[in-house]
């Protein structure tokens, strides 16, 4: 997992060169905000099995097809000198989580370290729940199960409340019996990856006549989808493109509410 | 005869250029000015939740620490003080007054007991922390377009169409005062 972390590192200095040109100054002091995350759970800091992490993004990504609403599940390690709630709002307007103009995103951050975890609700989220709900969530679902060490069922019974609620106030359900649906309806939704495909062919087609060749890009390109479909190796901009198989955040803005708590 | 539509075309080719910086300039100094604007209407929203929370915050205060008057009054004089401050400035102001006069008024309530496990007070606790969360991202964006628009200002064209688009006042910051955050001191 620190791989990975380290990779990130990497990925955020090459980039911080540019962005530090466009972005304003705030940002540069506190701890720095992964540029994209890794679809609806981002597990920065290693705490999720991978079961769990396969079940809240099936549940979040049911929920996203039928309400919209995007919810963001992100652990790391410390968010320290800033508080939890600072951090949030940050990572919050940079990821951009929710549709824009509905402002209907969530997010679940984790900061092991620390011993906090906070939610935070987009503006269209605020009514369906409440900071004092949202307190509630982190304090009675969460924090019983972080202070055994058990992590990963905490995260999943607190984001599948939160989905829950989200799910309530559309008035919708949410079965997860979906996952086999919803990857072929993420597939079909990316027209980056589309394009990218056939611009492919285009070229393969009109450089060499080789089927070798065909099928060798084919057959990577078809990793590449299947790779990208939980990491978020994916294409688009910061302002909520296309990132995997997940259809990346999508311009949601957050006011500020949200609860949580430590431990 | 051919010179002359050349130059002629060179010359409309030039007007009309001038006119695209010029409209653009223009439009930009405006779209700076209503962003202060639309980003302060957000910050008012809270700061007005904020106080529309002070008279049941005060009444159930009061229910239990009746001789706290000093730190009641103070409030409530800021409360009422809120409604007749006009400019931004003054209405930062009476902000950062409000929110130490809070923050002292709920560690007064720290030393009643009573108080403090009230239900209807750790709602009401509960919510002002929410609007506390809340003003502070307002403010941040608040800043954020403030410092857009007055360093837009303060560029050699910046100038020339701000005043062209009769925006010439600088921007007010919200400086959150340090103390406001830090806890309080009190005197017994």
């Amino acid at each position: 997992m620190t791989k990975k972390i380290s990779k990130f590192t990497k990925f955020i200095l090459t980039f911080s060169l540019f962005f530090s040109l466009l972005v304003s100054s705030t940002l540069a002091q506190e701890v720095k905000i992964p540029t994209r995350g890794q679809g609806y759970v981002s597990d920065f800091a290693g705490l999720l099995k991978p079961a769990d992490k396969m079940a809240i993004t099936k549940f979040a990504s049911e929920l996203e097809k039928k309400t919209t609403a995007q919810l963001a599940v992100v652990t790391i390690q410390s968010t320290q000198p800033e508080t939890i709630q600072g951090f949030s709002v940050r990572l919050f307007d940079q990821w951009k989580i929710g549709q824009k103009g509905k402002d209907n995103g969530a997010l679940i951050l984790v900061a092991v370290n620390d011993r906090k975890a906070w939610i935070t609700t987009g503006y269209g989220l605020e009514g369906a729940i409440p900071d004092v709900i949202a307190t509630k969530v982190v304090q009675k679902k969460m924090i019983p199960y972080f202070k055994g060490g058990q992590y990963s069922q905490g995260i999943k019974e607190g984001s599948i409340f939160v989905i829950s609620l989200i799910a309530k106030e559309y008035d919708v359900s949410i079965t997860g019996q979906e996952a086999q649906v919803y990857q072929t309806v993420h597939r079909k939704s990316s027209p980056l990856q589309m394009l990218f495909t056939i611009l492919m062919f285009i070229f393969i087609i009109s450089s060499r006549s080789g089927f070798l060749g065909y099928f060798l890009m084919g057959s990577l390109l078809g990793g590449r989808r299947r790779g990208g479909y939980w990491h978020g190796t994916g294409f688009g901009g910061a302002s909520g493109g296309f990132s995997g198989g997940f259809g990346g955040f999508g311009g949601g803005m957050t006011g500020g509410g949200g609860g949580g708590g430590g431990w | 005869m051919k010179k002359i539509w050349i130059t002629l075309g060179v010359v409309v080719l030039v007007l009309f250029m001038t006119f695209g910086w010029y409209k653009g300039g223009y439009n930009q100094a405006i779209a700076k000015d209503e962003e202060v604007k639309s980003a302060w209407a957000q910050v008012d929203n809270q700061l007005q939740r904020r106080n529309d929370l002070i008279p049941n915050l005060i009444s159930t205060v009061k229910g239990f620490a009746s001789h706290e008057k000093e730190i009641f009054t103070e409030v409530t004089r800021l409360r009422s003080q809120w409604g007749k401050s006009a400019s931004v400035g003054q209405k930062v102001e009476n902000a950062n007054a409000m929110g130490g006069a809070l923050s002292r008024l709920l560690l007064v309530a720290e030393n009643y007991p009573q108080l403090k496990s009230n239900e209807n007070f750790l709602a009401l606790q509960a919510q002002l922390e929410g609007t506390e969360n809340r003003i502070a991202v307002e403010r941040m964006r608040y800043n954020r377009s403030v410092k857009d628009f007055n360093r837009f200002q303060r560029l050699f064209f910046g100038r020339f169409f701000a005043s062209q688009a009769g925006v010439t006042e600088p921007a007010v910051y919200f400086e959150a005062v340090e103390s406001a955050s830090e806890v309080p001191e009190v005197k017994f």
